[in-house]
Order: C-alpha cells, then sequence, then structure tokens
C-alpha cells in the first residue's frame, strides 16, 4: 500500500493544549541544544521588572519577542492507538498558537546590580559578627543574587571575583581593599614563618597556621586564596605574582591621600611584600594603573583604566585631559578595556580615529588629542 | 527569579509519520497568514475539533479547510528554531517571559528580591529544534470537487 499523505489536522483538546514559544537559535546556542549532554544549563534570569535574558553557562543573551502577523501552528501527531487503523490513520493534532519570535542576541552580562546588592555586606573581621546590629542587616545568598543579576554563571563567578566577594557562612560578603591587603600580608608572613612552598601549599595546614597565627575564619581564607591561584582539597598552587600585584594595588589606591615617588612606592611595595617573594615585583604589574609623573612633579599617580568610560570617544577625551599628550606605550594599557581593545590593529584605528600622532625630535611619538579648540 | 530550559522529562513525544519525517521529527511547523480563529470548545474523542486535511505530495504541502484550499511550500528556516513548552509545577499563574510592555516597579527594588527569587515552578523544555517550516502564503483557492473528505472518517 502507498504511504498514507493527507492527514486530518485538528485541534488539540484544550486541556492538552500547552504554551510554546518559539526561540531562534545563534549557532553557539545551537550546539548546546544539540549536544548529547542531559543537562543544557540555559536559564532565563532576571527581575520581572527585568527585559529577561537567557543564560548559558558562560554567556548572556538578551531576548526581545517579535510578533509577527502569521500564526504559527505547532503540529503534532497524536499518540497512535493499538486499536484502530495503525499506522495508516494517523491524525495531526495542533497543540499551539504561536504569535511572536523570540530573537537572541549575545549581551555583555549586566553586572552593576552586583555592586548594589554588596552595599553593607562588606565583611571586616569575626567580631562585627557578634554585633546584634549587623543581624538585621539585608545579606544575601548565592543562589538569591545569581537569580538577580543578569550573568551567566561564568560571567558571575569572575563578577565575584573582581568585586572581591567572598562565601561566608552561606552568605556573600564583599571584603573591602583594607581588608584584603591585611589579609594578603598575613598569607606573606605566615607562608615565609611556616616555610610554604608556594607551588604546593598543603590547604588543611595552612588554613590551621592562618587560624592560629591571625585568628582569620577558614572560609575567608579559602575563598581569598582561591583569587590568587588554584585551590584543590588538598592543596593550593599560589600564583605568586598575582598576589604580590593586588598588594602592589591596594598601595597605588592609597597613594590618593598620600603622595610618593615611584622610587618610595617601590621601597614601600617590597616592605609589605618581604624579602621572600620581592623579587616578583615589577611595575609592569600594574599596567594601565598608574602614571609615571611628568617631569616638574615627582610623584607617582593611581589612574585605574577600570574607572575609565568605555565608550572610545568619551575614553580618549578623559585620557587627553588627564595628561595633552601620550607616548604610544604609555597609552596601550588604557585601551586595552575598550571594545576589541585586545587587538592591536583595532587599537590602531582608534588612536587614527581619535588622536593625532606626532613625531617628537629624537623620533618617540606622541599622541595628543585629535581636535583643539583652544 | 530563574527559569530553568531543561530536556523534556519524557520521551512520550510519538515521532512524525515517516513522510513528514524531513519536516521534523516530532513536531511540524505550519505558518498561516492571520490565525486561525477558533470559537467553542472542541469536542473531545474522534472527530471533534476537526480543522481540515494536510496533505504532503512529494514537496507540495496543501491544507483543506473547509472547501478552502491552501498550498503552500516547505522553507527552511534562516535561523533554527528552538520550540519551547511551557512547563508550570505548581498548579498557579507564573509569570511568562516579562514582555517590555509589563509594568516596572522600580522603588524598592532590593526589597521585592526575596519575593522575587522566590517566583519558581516554571520551566520550559526544549521540544525540538526545527529548521523547517510550511508556509501558506498564498490565497486560498475555493474547492467544489470533493466534498466531505476533510471531516475526518468515521467508522
Amino acid at each position: 500500500m502507498a504511504q498514507q499523505n493527507a492527514y486530518s489536522l485538528r485541534l488539540a483538546a484544550s486541556s492538552e493544549q500547552q504554551t510554546y514559544r518559539l526561540v531562534e537559535l545563534p549557532p553557539e546556542l545551537l550546539s548546546i541544544v544539540e549536544s548529547e549532554t542531559s543537562d543544557l544549563s540555559l536559564t532565563i534570569k532576571g527581575k520581572q521588572s527585568d527585559d529577561a535574558v537567557l543564560c548559558s553557562a558562560s554567556s548572556t543573551y538578551t531576548l526581545r519577542a517579535v510578533l509577527v502577523s502569521n500564526a504559527f501552528l505547532i503540529v503534532q501527531p497524536t499518540p497512535s492507538n493499538a486499536e484502530g487503523g495503525g499506522e495508516n490513520n494517523t491524525t495531526l493534532e495542533i497543540k499551539g498558537q504561536v504569535k511572536d519570535i523570540i530573537e537572541v542576541h549575545k549581551a555583555v552580562p549586566k553586572l552593576d546590580r552586583l555592586n548594589g546588592l554588596m552595599r553593607g555586606t562588606e565583611w571586616n573581621g569575626e567580631d562585627e559578627d557578634m554585633d546584634d546590629r549587623s543581624a538585621k542587616r539585608r545579606r544575601y545568598t548565592y543562589e538569591q543574587v545569581s537569580g538577580v543579576v543578569q550573568a551567566s554563571r561564568d560571567e558571575l563567578e569572575e563578577g565575584l571575583r573582581d568585586a572581591h566577594v567572598l562565601h561566608v557562612g552561606g552568605e556573600l560578603r564583599s571584603l573591602p581593599p583594607s581588608q584584603l591587603s591585611m589579609i594578603l600580608e598575613a598569607i606573606l608572613t605566615s607562608m615565609v614563618a611556616r616555610s610554604f612552598s608556594p607551588k604546593h601549599v598543603r590547604l588543611a595546614e595552612f588554613l590551621d597556621a592562618m587560624e592560629d597565627d591571625h585568628d582569620l575564619p577558614r572560609d575567608v581564607i579559602r575563598g581569598v586564596i582561591a583569587w590568587y591561584g588554584d585551590v584543590s582539597e588538598e592543596r593550593w598552587r599560589a600564583d605568586m605574582a598575582s598576589l604580590v600585584r593586588e598588594i602592589g594595588l591596594g598601595l597605588l589606591m592609597d597613594l590618593r591621600d598620600n603622595t610618593m615617588s615611584e622610587a618610595d612606592f617601590f621601597n614601600l611595595w617590597e616592605k609589605k611584600v618581604g624579602d621572600s617573594f620581592a623579587n616578583e615585583i615589577s611595575m609592569d604589574l600594574l599596567e594601565g594603573y598608574f602614571l609615571r609623573p611628568e617631569p616638574p612633579s615627582k610623584t607617582l599617580i593611581y589612574f585605574p583604566h577600570t574607572a575609565l568610560p568605555t565608550a572610545p570617544a568619551a575614553r580618549f577625551a578623559d585620557l587627553f585631559l588627564a595628561r595633552p599628550r601620550w607616548r604610544s606605550e604609555d597609552l596601550e594599557p588604557f585601551l586595552r578595556g575598550l571594545p576589541g581593545g585586545d587587538g592591536k590593529t583595532v587599537r590602531d584605528a582608534l588612536l587614527v580615529k581619535f588622536a593625532r600622532r606626532s613625531e617628537g625630535e629624537n623620533g618617540t611619538i606622541w599622541w595628543s588629542a585629535r581636535a583643539n579648540y583652544t | 527569579m530563574l527559569i530553568p530550559i531543561t530536556r523534556p522529562s519524557t520521551s512520550s513525544d510519538p515521532p512524525l509519520p515517516p513522510n513528514l519525517i524531513k519536516l521534523g521529527s516530532t513536531l511540524l511547523l505550519l505558518e498561516l497568514q492571520g490565525s486561525l480563529v477558533v470559537s467553542g470548545v472542541p469536542e473531545d474523542g474522534e472527530g471533534g475539533g476537526v480543522v481540515g486535511e494536510f496533505t504532503m505530495n512529494e514537496e507540495k504541502p496543501t491544507l483543506r479547510i473547509g472547501h478552502h484550499m491552501l498550498e503552500g511550500k516547505v522553507v527552511t528556516l534562516p535561523k533554527p528554531l528552538a520550540v519551547l513548552r511551557k512547563r508550570v509545577v505548581p498548579a498557579s499563574s507564573q509569570p511568562r517571559i516579562p514582555t517590555p510592555s509589563e509594568e516596572s516597579p522600580l522603588q524598592k527594588e532590593e526589597d521585592d528580591m526575596m519575593l522575587d527569587e522566590a517566583a519558581g515552578g516554571t520551566s520550559y523544555e526544549v521540544v525540538e529544534v526545527v529548521r523547517k517550516k510550511v508556509v501558506f502564503s498564498r490565497r486560498p483557492a475555493l474547492v467544489v470537487d470533493k466534498p466531505a473528505v476533510a471531516g475526518g472518517k468515521r467508522p
């Protein structure tokens, strides 16, 4: 018998009708959906008042419902009954109608809400927790934050780390810079005093040591060291350069109230870090966070690239406000944070667009503001 | 608020008949100009709620609704579409994907967080990824020659 090619099309009983959504899939999402893993780890996130975003494990996508004038019918065959005419009697059922299609576009994670949530959660040592007052303050768990901050798991993880947020007793607490510097110095002291090798720090022993030497709780230390290196169940492979850098950044931040020359800064940094790790120190670690003094002045300036605008035009305006002309190598670190700024071609294109090039007498290339209306 | 997107928990969706398989494995996507307006509740059981007859001859799909014959064509979608089916675990009206028109109570933004976070229960499951759709874009033609086929066969 020839294959049946006419099917009766009917509406599904109202009890079986369901809400369907049609979502356009960009290639990365398609590969996730088509992969064999049972757990898709795709989540729609945000508060009810937000525009919803879709998060995979590593990226964030905006969702936008686009109304279409045509109707889409979702049609499925009815489960074939054992009795009746067998396969030749298949009917198709309209399970749902859809009037819009959801477009998906890759987006930057919206992490700014994190700062607001973390305000007032600062961890200032153990004693403060005994305070009655603090119990009333609002604190959030990771689950709560992840439901509200519209970012994927990896991006949120990175955001928490950049904002120095710790998991303490099931709550998220931000660690203020002063506390962080204090803890890092304590870590260095104990590492030297108890001669732990940075490449293989035995975790249990180290956490005991920190508790004994400095009265610092284990979960705080565990959280902190995870930012500098790689922590597994029993050991911590320390990334001393990044730890030393963090101490340097803390010192740089203090320059705002307490100016000093580069040499003095370097000495102070060395003193804080201690002899054992002084060889890790290099101003290159702090690239993009400071300005070397211009000849008449001698003081180092704290100038973090993270505080500059992310739009190219605004950033160049700020940069030329800070300094009327720049050497290429000085300017470069401050362009990296711009969209696409990791690539040299993009940076060069931005320079050509927003800055004017001139050559000094000894062949140095200077960049200055493009238009000067004075 | 977190709305997870999962795979279907049960693989109960029956496959499409063999000659429709190139349109999808468990479901078809039909695109109609305008929409299907249904009044009343379709009666359950055989023959109830019949809309028309869908035919697939070689590459040419047709849809017959009453005396109207719609001729369609199979179109490959520019981007594959995921068909998501909404699942609500507790029988309550959960918010769907918020649309931009939804009112936004901005005040007490942080206070309502706890409530917001608890709005679980809803999830979506990816029923299938469709790559083709059947579009009926032409005007319907009137048919008078073959009556009473669309009404479904009765024993």
